[in-house]
């Protein structure tokens, strides 16, 4: 069954369309809910209420986008519903005034052989995206990995496009930090 | 323009691009050179992480059990085990009957 014959079969309620359709996207929206979490359990809980609420709205579909763009916004929606209702943080609405998150010029990484270019690998920065605070992880994820546009984040985070971008820029920030730290500390083990 | 000054603006111009004395900054100061190429290819190799891993297959579960409650499903039943796995299970009969058959004709 090709998506397209699964999408009109399961407008009728087929139940092989279900499962052609869970088939064809369940590693997507379950990485997507995984990163947005950084947690497993959780990110199973949206992952099946995802696709519970693509079931239930898929007669509303009317191909106006391709189905995966509105599979992927539904399931950004019920992650970020999910993380209203525990009312996480999602994104700090005020710049931070802590001198300490300011990154000021970062002179200790002014070395050219320091550069990151060409040493990130994925499991590195897959972890470093897990270790972040959780309003710069979304940013992060909806922006650089899921390549939303900060006028879309903004709408969806209920916050300004310039909150999005700032929040984005301290999110790479902090990731260029535990890098840039990982890789010094391999180095010195290599050494030992 | 400073460090501190080009560092402040960056989050607004580092995907567009800055005026004269941002661009002039950044081309003269190593610094802040080293930042946005770091930040820029961080970005880069976010954009090339796959979908990492398949749910466990108890979500899958979770969904048949609440899918068929809803009444969701009005044809057919929602087969046991993951998508995918119900035609390895046809499979399984068929390859037997395929093997005992060539036995039988090997042995005539």
């Amino acid at each position: 069954m090709t998506e397209a014959e699964a999408i009109e079969k399961a407008k009728a309620g087929n139940a092989e369309a279900f499962e052609t359709l869970y088939g064809l996207h369940k590693r997507r929206v379950y990485s997507l809910c995984l990163r947005m979490t950084g947690n497993v359990a959780e990110a199973e809980d949206l992952t099946q209420e995802a696709f519970l609420q693509l079931y239930r709205k898929i007669a509303t579909f009317r191909g106006e986008s391709a189905f995966s763009t509105w599979l992927h916004r539904l399931s950004v929606n019920v992650v970020l519903m999910h993380l209203r209702k525990k009312s996480l943080p999602e994104v700090s609405l005020q710049e931070t005034l802590d001198p300490q998150d300011e990154e000021g010029p970062t002179k200790e990484f002014g070395e050219k052989d320091l550069a990151l270019a060409g040493s990130i690998d994925r499991v590195n920065l897959e972890r470093a995206i897990s270790g972040l605070p959780p309003g710069y992880r979304m940013i992060f994820v909806l922006h650089d990995i899921e390549g939303y546009e900060h006028n879309e984040i903004a709408e969806m985070m209920k916050c300004s496009i310039g909150n999005s971008k700032s929040q984005l820029h301290k999110a790479r920030l902090k990731l260029r930090g535990v890098l840039k730290t990982n890789r010094t500390e391999r180095k010195v083990r290599h050494q030992e | 323009m400073t460090c501190v000054e080009f560092q402040r603006v960056l989050p607004f111009i580092i995907e567009t691009g800055g005026n004269a004395e941002e661009e002039d900054h950044l081309q003269t100061c190593a610094v802040c050179k080293d930042l946005v190429e770091d930040l820029r290819y961080i970005a880069d190799q976010a954009k090339l992480l796959v979908p990492m891993e398949d749910p466990n297959p108890r979500v899958w579960e979770g969904i048949q059990k609440s899918v068929e409650q809803e009444g969701l499903v009005k044809t057919g039943t929602l087969r046991k085990g993951l998508p995918g796995q119900s035609s390895l299970i046809w499979l399984l009969p068929m390859a037997a009957a395929l093997v005992t058959t060539a036995m039988r004709f090997g042995l005539e």
